[in-house]
């Protein structure tokens, strides 16, 4: 391979490659949360000096890995030891445990309940003098998760959309902890998060989810909201996600989307913003352009079957949403519908000029007939995302009118309106005692321990498909009939504590 | 084992990497100090490989960076010395890379074709990085480990996995192109700093 020897050319052009790649910034956030377990040993030998975060990552993905080898892929270990102070029941509850195994892979082909199917609608009402945070209701009302996926209260800092007295854009206010990603000024739901600037790390997103399931076991069922068609960033999307309830992520995000969260469920119905170029139209400005041409909304529907992906929408030149809306702006809302049958899936969107746009229409062969239905917004670093003049950053969403018909409710139990643990063994009080058949839900970072009215603790069973011992995950627990107590334990991750946030109840029926 | 590739030319980018593989060439499979020396040796050099294959975009080359070293360490017991080890965690890098693009890792436009519409960093002035992520993977990535890093064509086919004939002609076709694409840059933006382009 003497021809191969470098020459000239070889030489300048590697030499202008080093410059670009010194040029190049090196992500200033901490990706590591898929990784995260802790060990404690050689912390201080891994270069930390040059690039702490990546090998603060790289150190506890091998010692995640290490784990899971140690103990066979799919269990999942409690270990003492490695608790922050304070935390000694980590040490009590560790030989007590059982290995934990996923949950089974088993389809939920058949309805859970079938009675008291109706229409559900809701909107958030309400007209506070000041941005007021949404805290749902203990029983049987929504579930809402707002998280960095990252072990921290914060997301990075924006301005939110309405002022401090909730007067209308562009009034602003300022937004930094994630209790306040969602709150409400004059009858809607604002979702608020910022994954760049400040954020931990690169991600956000809030989560919230209505106690009805979308019920087409008997024909189509019809999920139809409202969201802001304003959008401020290519990577500040919203998308919903509609899920057998023995399969639902606290956290989902789509495959490819972003290397965060929880990934997605095993089956499931996903309407996503996706971004497109769109001639004429476009977003005003904020998401710039390509080759000229304004970017802007686009959908994307897919179908999960056993954790494989099919996208079903339409031809790759739809319309964009902003040509058929008349106006955008921050709280001018489009009106979306999704409607499900066994064998069908259809997504569109009203128009102010016309028929609804029809993203998506197709034969489909669902292996569940009811579903869990979740709305998200997602946040990821996006004032990265500008191209072509943009002017991105952080998005605030508002949402209305949700409505599913038929819908069956399911029991949505939120103990003592606590959202997070972290670092602190806590026990929790269920409203209501748990009713047959019912799991805790809940999202956590580390190893963690459950145990039921003082009943010695018990790993977490985590969710389908979900890998614990790799960061962040969504845990899915068989709680006994009549538990009214729920003690949460755990142990912390490469020097980050443990941290569970989003607890729940789930059960099916009213 | 392979014997570390040098090469001869002080002005060479990475010439100061040689110790590094002289280090690396002694690694034993397996070890867990001698994974976290790899680590420390080569994480650069594997988010830049992540970095250019991933057409510049940085936060999506450092998770590739990091899946790379996932990926190592689960196979780490396994490794055997048939080729130099840098080489081998390229291959994982690439393929890292590589499943990043086909599952559009990238959340930025993911529908939009036109490359040049996903957000990156690479503005007219990076015209390297940018011709580079125009090449097909296994070409661009062959080009690399030879001129960028400095392996020979035998160790990295062997770290490849591939004939000696086939990363010559990847090698072959690539500086090909590169120097195509490089002197079209020129042409039309003789202005540019960084780059000085190719007769």
């Amino acid at each position: 391979m003497s021809d191969l020897e470098p020459d000239g050319f070889d030489l300048e052009w590697t030499q202008a490659l080093v410059k670009e790649l010194d040029r190049t910034p090196i992500a200033p956030r901490l990706p590591w949360g898929r990784y995260a377990v802790v060990q404690s040993r050689r912390s201080s030998d891994w270069g930390m000096q040059s690039r702490p975060a990546a090998a603060v990552a790289v150190l506890v993905a091998l010692v995640s890995l290490a784990i899971l080898v140690a103990g066979g892929m799919g269990r999942f270990f409690l270990r003492p030891g490695h608790a922050p102070a304070g935390s000694a029941h980590v040490q009590q509850t560790s030989e007590t445990l059982q290995p934990a195994t996923a949950s089974p892979s088993r389809p939920a082909l058949a309805p859970i309940v079938t009675t008291r199917v109706g229409a559900y609608a809701f909107n958030w009402n309400g007209t506070p003098a000041a941005p007021q945070a949404w805290t749902p209701g203990a029983v049987n009302d929504w579930d809402v998760i707002a998280t960095s996926d990252f072990p921290s209260e914060q997301g990075g800092s924006m301005e939110g959309g309405y002022g401090a007295d909730c007067s209308p854009p562009p009034a602003s206010h300022p937004v930094r902890a994630l209790a306040d990603s969602a709150y409400i000024c004059h009858d809607r739901l604002m979702t608020a998060i910022n994954g760049g600037g400040d954020a931990p790390k690169i991600y956000g997103g809030v989560f919230f989810s209505p106690a009805h399931l979308a019920d087409f076991s008997g024909g189509t069922s019809s999920i139809s909201w409202q969201v802001s068609t304003q959008r401020s960033s290519a990577t500040d999307w919203w998308d919903v996600w509609l899920t057998p309830i023995d399969e639902n992520l606290v956290a989902p995000v789509g495959t490819g989307e972003a290397p965060a969260f929880n990934g997605p469920p095993a089956d499931a119905i996903h309407v996503r913003v996706d971004n497109g170029t769109c001639p004429g139209s476009g977003q005003p400005g904020a998401l710039g352009t390509v080759n000229g041409v304004p970017i802007g909304t686009i959908f994307d529907v897919e179908v999960y079957t056993n954790h494989r992906s099919r996208s079903i929408g339409g031809p790759r030149a739809p319309p964009c949403l902003e040509s058929t809306q008349g106006r955008i702006g921050p709280g001018t809302l489009s009106s979306l519908r999704l409607e499900v049958s066994q064998r069908r899936v259809k997504f569109s969107a009203a128009s102010a000029t016309g028929a609804p746009v029809v993203y998506a229409d197709a034969q489909v062969d669902l292996p569940f007939r009811q579903a869990v239905v979740q709305f998200a917004h997602h946040s990821l670093d996006p004032a990265q995302a500008c191209t072509g003049g943009g002017h991105c950053g952080p998005n605030t969403y508002q949402w209305s009118n949700v409505s599913i018909n038929p819908s069956t409710p399911f029991t949505m139990l939120r103990p003592n309106g606590v959202a997070t643990i972290h670092g602190q063994a806590a026990t929790l009080r269920l409203p209501q005692p748990a009713p047959a058949g019912a799991h805790l839900r809940f999202y956590a970072f580390g190893s963690i321990a459950v145990g039921f009215d003082g009943h010695p603790a018990q790993a977490a069973v985590p969710q389908r498909g979900q890998q614990p011992g790799t960061g962040e995950a969504s845990y899915w627990t068989s709680i006994p009939e009549g538990t009214t107590t729920i003690a949460v334990s755990g142990s912390g991750a490469g020097g980050l504590p443990w941290w569970v946030l989003d607890v729940s109840v789930w059960a099916p029926g009213p | 084992m392979f014997a570390v590739h040098r090469v001869n030319r002080e002005q060479w980018p990475l010439a100061g990497v040689r110790e590094d593989r002289q280090r690396l060439a002694c690694l034993v499979p397996g070890s867990d100090e001698d994974f976290d020396l790899l680590y420390r040796l080569t994480f650069d050099r594997i988010r830049q490989t992540c970095l250019v294959v991933l057409g510049g975009d940085p936060a999506a080359a450092e998770d590739c960076a990091q899946d790379t070293y996932v990926r190592a360490y689960r196979a780490w017991p396994r490794w055997r010395p048939q080729a130099p080890v840098e080489v081998w965690l390229h291959r994982i890098a690439v393929n890292v890379a590589r499943s990043y693009r086909r599952r559009r890792m990238w959340r930025h436009l993911p529908l939009l074709t036109d490359r040049a519409a996903r957000p990156q960093p690479l503005d007219e002035t990076f015209v390297v990085m940018r011709a580079l992520s125009t090449i097909s993977i296994a070409d661009a990535t062959a080009l690399l480990l030879r001129y960028y890093h400095g392996y020979s064509g035998e160790e990295i086919a062997a770290g490849l996995g591939v004939p000696a004939s086939t990363v010559r002609g990847r090698i072959v076709r690539a500086r090909s192109q590169l120097r195509r694409l490089l002197a079209e840059e020129r042409s039309s933006t003789p202005e540019l700093p960084g780059f000085r382009g190719m007769k």
